[in-house]
């Protein structure tokens, strides 16, 4: 909540680390681990975003392994929870749901199973939360026209956002790669003042370093199902070195610097 | 745990609550002034429902419970932030009488208010439980801030939040509503201004929203 409090624990409380890759035949740890909950009825369904073109996507509630296969990929847009998605899963009676969200929704998330304040609230039928590595979400129409006019390039065909080191890589009808320092300027301001990088408040947080999926798990039973998945062949586990941690944790503590920063502007 | 509540004026929703919830919490030794008279002595907890009228003498008896409770708690919109009650200009049907209702804070210091028109029943537990346990989650700071902010509605979400730019259009707020006055409008929320209802549930279930409150209200 406070950078300050966030500073002691940079990716928060966890139970162990892992770096992750896919045993069966899918792109992605993640999308790989979800497929394994949903093939042992541990959880009836998923909400997801799904990529639809470019940089749009909508969220998706899925039910079904394929539906789950074609909602993965990162997205680099916050997709908004709406009342039709409340309304889908009281419908349907979905009572073992997973959530997949950044950060900022994991937090909401979080809160609202802490401390269901509304009757309406719907909390008893989420299972998991889990949250995706979030360093910031792109302020839509700046993006789309920076890329167009500076670059020339039409993002509607973007099929691919990807990280590296030192810049973010648009791939699509060619391969563009924009630096970090230039792309800050188009994140939105809301995502500027969060201190959260991994998703501390979530039961299992993924995301993307380096190139290799890891899976913090933040819960003893997170972290026992994360090895039952290993257990019945759906991923791979392995230690995380202990410098590829610090780098996460650098990417953390660099989210709340920048936080407070810009929280003290507000203020 | 030793808890005494007190309504000083609602609709008796937030009370009718806090009498169903606090039936299933064991350990717990309730009284509610509702459910027949007593005195007040010096008590653990006790939690307030519903909006002070300044022009009442609530105000003498929500002093006397500053003076005997170690914990105040406002519960409610109304007792927290005003809720409904703000609406109030007298003279309207079905007429009450007062016209100059307010949160409790604005006559005492409160040490924590829960929003939500009315809170619901499971949330009680958890709440009560962080104190008996002695472990407080984080999120119950944003209970501690709420107590010293007089008031909380979707119009200063839509001013604080929307309005400075600082929205990252994640729904929350949407999905926290109980009057379904909040909906997106290209990607950010937009309020329907005859439904808000002045609870704040929104504006504390905003990830942005919450993280200034707690920051500029808790040391």
């Amino acid at each position: 909540m406070m950078p300050g409090w966030y500073l002691k624990k940079p990716i928060g409380e966890y139970v162990n680390i892992y770096a992750a890759e896919p045993k069966i035949n899918i792109e992605g740890a993640l999308t790989a681990f979800l497929c394994y909950l949903i093939d042992k009825n541990l959880i009836d369904g998923v909400i997801a975003a799904k990529k639809l073109k470019g940089l749009e996507g909508e969220i998706i509630v899925a039910k079904k392994r394929e539906e789950i296969i074609e909602a993965a990929g990162s997205k680099w847009q916050v997709l908004p929870f709406t009342s039709k998605l409340k309304e889908t899963i009281e419908n349907e009676d979905l009572n073992k749901i997973a959530i997949v969200g950044l950060p900022c929704q994991i937090n909401f998330l979080r809160q609202m199973k802490t401390f269901p304040l509304l009757e309406i609230d719907f909390s008893h039928r989420i299972k998991f939360l889990i949250s995706l590595f979030c360093y910031g979400t792109f302020a839509q129409e700046s993006i789309i026209k920076h890329i167009r006019e500076k670059y020339n390039m039409d993002i509607s065909s973007i099929e691919e956002v990807k990280i590296t080191p030192k810049a973010l890589q648009f791939i699509g009808e060619k391969i563009l790669e924009i630096p970090f320092e230039e792309i800050a300027n188009y994140l939105q301001i809301g995502c500027l003042l969060c201190p959260d990088y991994t998703g501390i408040a979530s039961d299992i947080s993924a995301g993307i370093f380096e190139d290799k999926t890891v899976f913090i798990a933040r819960s003893e039973m997170a972290d026992e199902l994360i090895k039952k998945a290993k257990n019945a062949g759906y991923i791979e586990i392995m230690e995380i070195g202990s410098d590829a941690l610090e780098k996460i944790e650098k990417e953390a503590i660099e989210k709340i610097n920048r936080a407070s920063k810009y929280i003290a502007k507000l203020l | 745990m030793r808890i005494t509540h007190v309504d000083i004026g609602g609709c008796e929703g937030c009370s009718f609550v806090l009498i169903r919830a606090t039936k299933k919490l064991q350990g717990i030794e309730f009284k509610s002034r509702l459910l027949g008279k007593f005195e007040i002595e010096n008590e653990e907890m006790i939690i307030v429902s519903g909006a002070v009228c300044l022009n009442s003498e609530k105000v003498d008896v929500l002093k006397e419970l500053r003076e005997k409770a170690k914990i105040l708690v406002a519960f409610g919109s109304c007792a927290s932030v005003g809720g409904i009650t703000r609406y109030c200009r007298g003279g309207q049907e079905p007429k009450p009488e007062h016209m100059t209702f307010q949160p409790i804070n604005a006559v005492v210091d409160v040490d924590y208010a829960i929003p939500g028109c009315p809170p619901s029943p499971r949330m009680l537990k958890p709440f009560i439980d962080s104190f008996v346990s002695g472990k407080q989650s984080n999120y119950m700071q944003i209970f501690k801030a709420v107590a010293k902010v007089k008031r909380l509605s979707g119009f200063d979400l839509i001013d604080d939040v929307v309005l400075q730019n600082i929205c990252i259009g994640c729904g929350a707020c949407i999905l926290s509503c109980p009057n379904g006055a909040l909906q997106m409008v290209g990607g950010k929320p937009d309020l329907i201004v005859e439904k808000c209802i002045r609870c704040g549930t929104c504006y504390v279930r905003c990830p942005r929203a919450s993280q200034i409150l707690v920051r500029r209200y808790i040391k």
